[in-house]
């Protein structure tokens, strides 16, 4: 029983970084109906800056410039890539993005080389006891940041100038502009605001019990595609729940492979992409997915 | 109050030419009224002025669009509601998922802050409907409803032109009716309109000025009053032969009692 609440509260944790990063994902993909298969690098980009400036800047201003510098790249991906592409179909534009994430992450993994970057955060490998139940200090930052971050987020959507741009633009881009509301800049802030989430998730991702930054960091961002894809597309609670879902999965799986050793070693790694495919088979829009994603 | 002047505009879907070089003026504080059969233009003329001719890779080949002596052809539609022109797309597409105010708030996220307030009061003058249901999901609204919705939240950007389409298509008469009333209401506040319409009776009775499209070409235009007396309009678009035969319709029209008298 123990066991079984220490892996819920690290699949929780580990899910919430997981959301993070789908909904920069889900947010791209509503503002510019973009799939972006180069949000992993953005991921390992912000990531890369906070793992070599903390040394010479302090861990937390590392972390503002890491996500800042995220921010940016994504805003110029836009910038350079996506806008400027005369491209009319979102379908060309997504392999784009392959393309884009292959450059990023070949020269990422180039400065990495074979070395394990540490992030330099404060709660290093301390844990915390509840009763019996012993917990990493890392997840409990991580479960308390995603969430903020999470609702911060959410409320911006819902109630500032810029989340009804962003809704309104989701929904119909042509009559946003009617509105007023500069397509150009929605789509920007879209890239920026998911490149920066996906930074944090970075960190998340690689501190404690995570050795530290290394080439292969990235692949570990690829678990939020199920996250994003199992919750719906276009759906912003889709992806927190989908995070959710990929994270508690994940973290039972692995925890109980021993019991499931007749599904052999890394079941853990697997499981995300089998619920996957599961829950598309019964719900091909996802569980949050707007079923008709065609536009009018 | 602004004058908007159209003067030669060409305008291409890629190889499809859909406006030949149109002359239209919408004079300052007035309703200019634009007809014509489906196909013939008259949407292509509103998006070209609004900026959105791109989301349907339509683009201005020739001519000039100008409000007060400004030109504004080639403006992203953002920039174009900015310098005071509005438009209101046909299909009333108001954003479904959204609330009633949320709705509003997006029509006056380009305009500053005191002018979207006092806009907003104005809009809840005109259509005290849209005050009672500001929670309410856009897409649960009724059709007039949703109508009302659609001009209120393009009266949020304070515009100084409105390009209507179709305001009325698809309304019971009653709404229609009401619409038109609204739209007379906005005109007098001093918002300039440019009404494109099939409900041909209507857009003449309200316009001060129309103009006849077919296939991209102006082949009538004159004061309102003198196209819907003449032949021509009367023939094509108002369903009627002729003075005999729309006598005669109307006395065997007399003849019918109410099933409820």
């Amino acid at each position: 029983m123990i066991t079984f609440i220490e892996l819920l509260v690290n699949g929780i944790s580990i899910g919430a970084v997981y959301a993070l990063i789908a909904l920069g994902f889900v947010i791209i993909f509503k503002a510019t109906e973009v799939v972006n298969f180069a949000h992993a690098s953005l991921l390992l980009a912000g990531g890369y800056v906070v793992a070599r400036l903390h040394p010479y800047v302090g861990f937390w201003l590392a972390l503002l410039i890491g996500i800042a510098a995220a921010a940016v790249v994504g805003a110029l991906v836009e910038f350079l890539v996506i806008r400027r592409s005369k491209a009319a179909n979102h379908s060309v534009l997504a392999i784009v993005t392959i393309g884009v994430d292959i450059v990023l992450t070949t020269e990422l993994t180039r400065r990495i080389g074979t070395e394990v970057l540490a992030m330099g955060d404060p709660w290093e490998s301390g844990v915390v006891h509840l009763g019996p139940i012993t917990i990493a200090q890392t997840r409990i930052a991580a479960l308390v940041v995603a969430a903020l971050l999470i609702t911060a987020f959410l409320l911006a959507f819902k109630f500032t100038g810029w989340g009804v741009a962003m809704r309104a633009t989701a929904e119909d881009p042509e009559t946003a502009a009617l509105m007023g509301v500069r397509l150009g800049r929605v789509s920007l802030s879209a890239w920026a605001v998911a490149g920066g989430l996906a930074a944090v998730a970075a960190l998340f991702l690689c501190v404690f019990p995570t050795p530290g930054l290394d080439r292969s960091s990235s692949l570990a961002a690829l678990k939020a595609f199920p996250a994003a894809i199992l919750g719906g597309l276009d759906s912003t609670t889709g992806a927190l729940v989908g995070g959710l879902v990929v994270g508690v999965t994940e973290a039972l799986m692995t925890g109980y492979q021993n019991d499931l050793a007749f599904l052999g070693r890394g079941i853990g790694d697997v499981a995300p992409f089998l619920v996957m495919i599961v829950i598309l088979l019964l719900r091909p829009a996802g569980l949050f997915g707007t079923k008709e994603l065609a536009r009018v | 109050m602004a004058e908007l002047t159209i003067a030669d505009l060409a305008v291409d879907y890629g190889p499809v030419r859909a406006l030949g070089g149109i002359t239209l003026s919408v004079p300052s504080g007035s309703i200019v009224a634009v007809l014509g059969a489906n196909g013939a233009g008259k949407t292509t003329l509103l998006r070209a002025v609004s900026g959105t001719l791109r989301f349907h890779r339509g683009r201005v080949t020739a001519g000039r669009i100008a409000l007060d002596g400004d030109r504004v052809d080639g403006l992203p539609a953002a920039a174009a509601v900015r310098r005071g022109v509005t438009h209101v797309p046909e299909g009333r597409r108001v954003f479904a998922r959204m609330t009633v105010a949320e709705n509003l708030r997006a029509g006056g996220l380009g305009t500053p802050r005191a002018a979207a307030a006092k806009a907003a009061q104005w809009v809840h003058e005109l259509f005290p409907v849209l005050a009672e249901r500001a929670h309410q999901r856009a897409g649960l609204l009724s059709g007039g409803e949703q109508q009302m919705l659609a001009i209120g939240r393009a009266l949020m950007a304070d515009p100084k032109v409105l390009l209507l389409d179709e305001p009325t298509l698809g309304l019971a008469p009653q709404m229609a009716a009401r619409i038109a009333q609204t739209v007379r209401t906005i005109n007098a506040a001093g918002t300039s309109v440019l009404l494109v319409e099939q409900n041909v009776a209507m857009a003449l009775s309200l316009a001060s000025h129309a103009y006849v499209l077919e296939v991209g070409q102006v082949t009538l235009e004159g004061p309102a009053s003198e196209l819907a007396g003449s032949d021509e309009v009367r023939r094509r678009y108002l369903g009627e032969t002729g003075e005999q035969e729309a006598l005669e319709a109307l006395e065997s029209r007399a003849g019918l009692s109410r099933w409820s008298a």
